[in-house]
């Protein structure tokens, strides 16, 4: 067989030479290395994920056999080797990047993200973020794995362990950041364990275990948008799922109607919001009603394009938040719409409706004004020092709302998203990363604390704040580690120094020098958006070196875990 | 915790884990970055050296 297809197909096995003179003087002749054309074969694939056995196709073959008639024969016959290419591949590429953990001038932090996939499986994405030896915060993904068995904290740790190994990241663990779940507590808990258990270190769970702004924010506006009713959306059959039940014949065309009816509803019971989200999705669902949507003529109209409304889902707040803001911006033609449309009698919304709508809209755009800083990783916004003054913001702006809607319709649902953001806010206390984010940006130093914090809670972040340092001294004197150099013994005849500078037995300690030293004014939103913590601190790292560590640790966590979405990104 | 229902391929899901972890984990590598950066001048048989020695 393989005698056959190499005299009528000129197929070669993967390496063989062929034997056939004119194919040699092709080969000969051609430029192309093997090695590297199976190289980008593979980037290739990765890039547009295409599956493995595009190259198994006539037509590509033909495509490449047309370029280059020698290089037809490098081209691997099946998508096995280039699965094997893709394993080989990336066990080269992950050493490549254990090395670069190891330059890391920081602890290792990672991102623990779970999501199941729509035929139940269970996966758990970590990515690590770290400060570089070229002193820029980095992230990137380090695995993705199936987690076998139930969600608990003591099964997760075992595969956040092991990956840990896998990198040798195990003894540079840093701060860990992860939604509100119970289980995460645990999981980090159990994590320190497995470390101690093998001889390592360990750390304080409590003081590592960080929470997502993003989802605290997503909690907190789901309040906002529907009080504590957003409950029973979760109950029963949800339109998508009534729509698969009818196309299967496994419920009729009166019943699929029925369990819609139901639905909508129980959206429509959340007020406005509730109504314009049926309002949405019924124009949405069938080409007639969109483009009569879009058609609409009328004269007034002209001031606004007409566009489609946007949908929301029930993962990302922000789509309800484009929701609103599609509705508001062009008012006359939704209000006109549902007054045509009889299967949109239930849903019109009232001028009350309207008004609530752009009340919402009010109470939702810090959140939103929050969420386009955060997503500027990288910087000092998508960085951990954004959530202490982001929820203390946030705090603000809900107590504000808090007074005025008292005895509205807003009440509850204000009352209780303040209720969530204030539980969340008190779980920053468990971790001193917060108070020294803020301490170490030369900028606000104790002066936000000052400015925005309660007597009796300033004492005490800055005890929190000196004993914290004092950790890392301790950690200088004794090193575990051979990263910090000991400090050379002068052997001079004369103490010139001392001579010059005065006694250094006499000086401050560093975070007192730091703290008394100005605060850094940038004079404009620019510069203060621009500015670069992490280049601040790697320039002043000879005078404050124990802070300077201190901060190239902190500064380069994420205020927020990564999406899966952002994991599996096109 | 979250359960995000990602649109991931039928053809995806059926393929083993391992190879959604190379796959997801070079597709962020190869898109910049540190290893990116380092990937640009080194050939397949260096790489896969490098995960001999590993």
């Amino acid at each position: 067989m393989g005698n056959h297809l190499k005299k009528i197909h000129q197929v070669y096995e993967e390496g063989e030479i062929p034997t056939d003179q004119t194919t040699i003087e092709t080969c000969t002749k051609s430029t192309i290395k093997p090695e590297v054309l199976r190289k980008l074969i593979v980037e290739w694939i990765i890039d547009r994920r295409h599956a493995f056995n595009e190259i198994e196709a006539e037509s590509f073959r033909k495509l490449i056999g047309y370029i280059d008639k020698a290089a037809l024969s490098f081209i691997p016959r099946s998508g096995n080797t280039v699965r094997a290419d893709i394993l080989k591949y990336f066990a080269g590429c992950k050493s490549i990047m254990r090395e670069s953990l190891a330059t890391a001038r920081s602890q290792i932090h990672l991102s623990l993200d779970l999501w199941t996939t729509p035929n139940h499986h269970h996966f758990m994405a970590i990515t690590a973020h770290w400060t570089t030896s070229e002193y820029i915060a980095e992230s990137t993904l380090l695995a993705i794995r199936e987690v076998p068995g139930e969600h608990t904290g003591e099964n997760l740790s075992i595969t956040v362990f092991e990956v840990a190994k896998e990198y040798d990241i195990g003894d540079r663990l840093g701060y860990f950041m992860m939604d509100g779940a119970t289980n995460n507590d645990t999981t980090i808990e159990w994590l320190d364990k497995r470390i101690r258990e093998e001889g390592g270190i360990g750390f304080n769970p409590k003081e590592r275990r960080l929470r997502c702004f993003g989802h605290i924010q997503n909690r907190v506006v789901r309040k906002l948008l529907f009080a504590d009713k957003a409950k029973e959306l979760e109950r029963g059959m949800k339109e998508e799922e009534a729509e698969n039940e009818a196309a299967k014949g496994s419920i009729n065309e009166k019943e699929k109607v029925d369990w819609m009816e139901i639905e909508s509803a129980k959206w429509r019971a959340l007020g406005a919001v509730g109504k314009l989200h049926n309002i949405v999705k019924w124009v949405r669902l069938k080409p007639r009603r969109r483009s009569a949507f879009l058609d609409l003529h009328l004269v007034e109209f002209q001031k606004v394009d007409a566009f489609m409304l946007r949908s929301d889902n029930d993962t990302r707040w922000n789509s309800t938040r484009n929701m609103i803001q599609s509705a508001l911006d062009q008012k006359e033609r939704v209000a006109v719409f549902c007054a045509m449309e009889a299967g949109l009698a239930k849903d019109a919304l009232t001028e009350q409706d309207w008004a609530d709508l752009r009340e919402i809209m009010e109470l939702l755009e810090p959140f939103h004004y929050l969420t386009l800083l955060e997503e500027n990783r990288g910087t000092q916004f998508g960085s951990i020092g954004l959530i202490l003054w982001g929820m203390d913001l946030l705090l603000e702006k809900l107590e504000n709302a808090r007074k005025k809607s008292r005895n509205t319709p807003f009440q509850s649902a204000v009352d209780s998203a303040w209720a969530v953001l204030k539980k969340y806010y008190e779980y920053t206390d468990e971790s001193v990363i917060h108070v020294a984010a803020t301490v170490l940006d030369p900028r606000m130093k104790y002066s936000y604390f000052d400015r925005r914090w309660k007597k009796d809670w300033i004492k005490k972040a800055k005890e929190t704040m000196i004993e914290f340092v004092a950790r890392y001294r301790e950690d200088e004197d004794n090193p575990t580690s051979t990263s910090i150099p000991p400090l050379a013994k002068s052997n001079r005849p004369i103490d010139i120094d001392s001579w010059r500078f005065g006694s250094t037995a006499k000086k401050e300690d560093e975070l007192t020098r730091y703290l008394k030293a100005p605060l850094l004014f940038l004079g404009t939103p620019e510069a203060n958006d621009g500015f670069d913590l992490l280049e601040w601190w790697k320039g002043n790292a000879k005078e404050y070196p124990t802070l300077a560590r201190i901060a190239f640790d902190i500064f380069s966590v994420p205020a927020m875990s990564v999406e899966p979405e952002r994991v599996f990104s096109g | 915790m979250s359960s995000c229902k990602l649109s991931i391929t039928d053809a995806r899901n059926r393929l083993k884990a391992d190879i959604v972890e190379a796959v997801e984990c070079l597709h962020w590598w190869l898109g910049g970055g540190i290893v990116g950066n380092i990937l640009q001048g080194i050939s397949m048989e260096e790489l896969m050296d490098g995960s001999n020695n590993a």
